[in-house]
């Protein structure tokens, strides 16, 4: 095989120039010879064509008159004034197509497609309430599925859904289905759900987005509270550029804001549970009253505490009362006489205290004392 | 009981050791045969201040009001020579006079808490009354409790914690003396309503001499 392939390149070294050179001396003959084929081909490329050598620059080569390359390290040979054909032609910049101009009425949305996001509440093949209506299908099946999934995560984590309808980037929507109006009128379909923030949301264009809390969130929570949640959750949603990425930070913006607000609620509830459950004519300063409450209950719980100890108190006293003046009788003991004693006899119990590093058992006294001992 | 001097076993009506001929006129020859007057309270070492000897007083009255055959002494004293506590503790039970203890309490019911306070050593002596009562053991007990104040210096403290076990002891041996009794009266009113026990011996016995006299 390298054998064959050395065969078929042999000829193609040896009518080159470099084969030519290499192989012995130019003839001068014909130096255009064995390159017909070569010269049509540059020639039909319509480029000059290469310079050739002579047979005179061949001798002052060989005399050293001629340098080769000497050219290429001297000074430019090239004519500053020659100029490339053909020319060069500017082309023509790109323009942004113009956007497309619609006619006003085509954005609006008729009565009869904006009849589909409120004719019931979105269910699921499941029965599970969805809080996402896009009858236009302007998502995906999979980002809607991702969008309704958090927005169901978000229902069962807090007491405030968020119901979202979902609009086109420059749809307009009629103005019968104004959101205020919409949710007065329908939001009973979410009635069940607990208080409701109604979304509308425009793909593309997060900051047409517009926002309705319910009248129980609307009592408690200011209009700017609501609007400042609003701003930051459209602020949230142009740090993306993708559409439904955008509305994942619209959405997850917005459910953080509800947790505050959600907690705010809490204690506005517990603190009208308090006012409830005091009856009227008890409290005096009625802005006072927890405390008034708290002051009472901690007033009884220590004066039964007190009592409790008082009883303690008493209980000990008498029972060590009890003790001191209970009296205690020994039955009488005929006993005889030791040693000659008139009342006492027997060795008792003798301790010293001498080392403290000893136990009583070891520094119990027990020696016979045989010694005659004296008093001073 | 033992005798104070060698601490050997002696039998109770013996008038002096077998072991070491000790009696109490061994004890008179060295501190006089004849009573000497202090009260329960002696402070002859003088380590008390007054504030402690009139709390000590107190519990002293208190033992007497709860023992009404009882009475406790404590005496604190310091000793030159080897000490032997324990023959001074039997002769000051028996020739002392209490003054202020009342003539219905004899010495037989008294508890003698003495103090070596030079020699660091104490020791409890108890009349014939508390024999049953209150044994060596318990009257160590009462001692090795207040142990730690005794090292210290803290005679008060140590005198309360010695009468104060004194008294658990003794209020105890009461209550058990007490049911004790209760049992034998009532085991002698069963006994006394029934003699079936003697009327079996008898017809055994009867029994016995029909079979001789068969």
């Amino acid at each position: 095989m390298r054998l064959g392939f050395c065969l078929f390149l042999f000829p193609l070294v040896v009518q080159s120039p470099l084969g030519a050179q290499s192989a012995g001396p130019f003839d001068g003959t014909n130096p255009d010879s064995g390159q017909p084929g070569a010269s049509r081909e540059k020639l039909s490329s319509g480029l000059p064509e290469l310079p050739v050598w002579s047979p005179s620059d061949y001798e002052g080569v060989k005399k050293g008159e001629i340098v080769a390359g000497e050219n290429f390290f001297g000074q430019a040979t090239v004519d500053p004034e020659a100029t490339i054909e053909p020319s060069v032609v500017d082309l023509p910049e790109d323009v942004e197509p113009q956007p497309e101009r619609l006619d006003p009425n085509e954005l609006v949305l008729s009565s009869e497609q904006m009849a589909g996001y409120f004719h019931s509440a979105p269910e699921d093949p499941l029965g599970e309430v969805v809080f996402l209506k896009d009858p236009q299908d302007l998502l995906s099946q999979q980002e809607f599925r991702d969008c309704a999934s958090f927005l169901s995560y978000h229902s069962k984590e807090s007491e405030i859904n968020i119901v979202l309808y979902l609009f086109d980037e420059r749809q307009e929507i009629p103005e019968e289905y104004n959101i205020e109006k919409v949710h007065q009128l329908y939001g009973g379909l979410f009635k069940d759900s607990g208080p409701v923030v109604s979304v509308y949301f425009h793909l593309g264009a997060p900051d047409r987005a517009q926002l309705m809390m319910s009248s129980e969130i609307r009592a408690v929570i200011p209009q700017d509270e609501q609007e400042r949640a609003l701003r930051a959750a459209i602020v949230e949603a142009f740090e993306k550029t993708d559409e439904a990425l955008q509305l994942d930070s619209f959405l997850g913006e917005l459910s953080t804001r509800l947790y505050w607000i959600e907690r705010e609620l809490e204690i506005a509830g517990l603190q009208e549970k308090t006012a409830r459950v005091q009856p009227v004519e008890d409290f005096e300063v009625p802005e006072g009253s927890l405390e008034v409450d708290n002051l009472w209950g901690a007033a009884r719980a220590g004066l039964i505490l007190l009592v409790g100890l008082g009883g303690l108190v008493v209980g000990v006293f008498a029972w060590r009362w009890s003790l001191r003046q209970r009296k205690y009788h020994f039955p009488e003991v005929d006993d005889e006489r030791v040693f000659g004693a008139p009342h006492a006899a027997g060795a008792g119990a003798v301790v010293t205290f001498v080392d403290p590093h000893l136990p009583p058992s070891r520094q119990r006294h027990q020696e016979a004392e045989l010694e005659r001992w004296s008093d001073s | 009981m033992k005798c104070p001097r060698c601490v050997q076993r002696v039998h109770s009506m013996a008038r002096e050791c077998p072991h070491c001929a000790f009696s109490i006129r061994d004890v008179d020859r060295v501190f006089g045969q004849d009573d000497v007057r202090l009260r329960t309270l002696t402070d002859a070492a003088g380590v008390l201040r007054r504030k402690e000897r009139i709390a000590l007083r107190g519990r002293l009255d208190q033992f007497q009001q709860n023992f009404p055959q009882l009475f406790f002494g404590i005496y604190f004293g310091s000793f030159r020579e080897t000490p032997s506590l324990r023959q001074f503790g039997f002769w000051l039970l028996n020739r002392g006079a209490f003054e202020d203890v009342d003539v219905s309490r004899p010495n037989e019911g008294g508890i003698l808490l003495s103090v070596d306070v030079g020699g660091k050593s104490a020791g409890i002596t108890s009349g014939y009354a508390l024999g049953p009562f209150l044994s060596e053991d318990a009257a160590f007990g009462a001692l090795s409790g207040a142990h730690p104040y005794f090292l210290e210096g803290q005679w008060l403290r140590a005198s309360e914690s010695v009468l104060s076990r004194v008294t658990k002891v003794l209020a105890k041996q009461s209550r058990r003396a007490e049911r004790e009794a209760n049992e034998l009266r009532a085991h002698r009113e069963n006994t006394g309503s029934s003699d079936g026990g003697l009327r079996g011996l008898r017809e055994h016995h009867k029994g016995g001499r029909k079979k001789s006299e068969a």
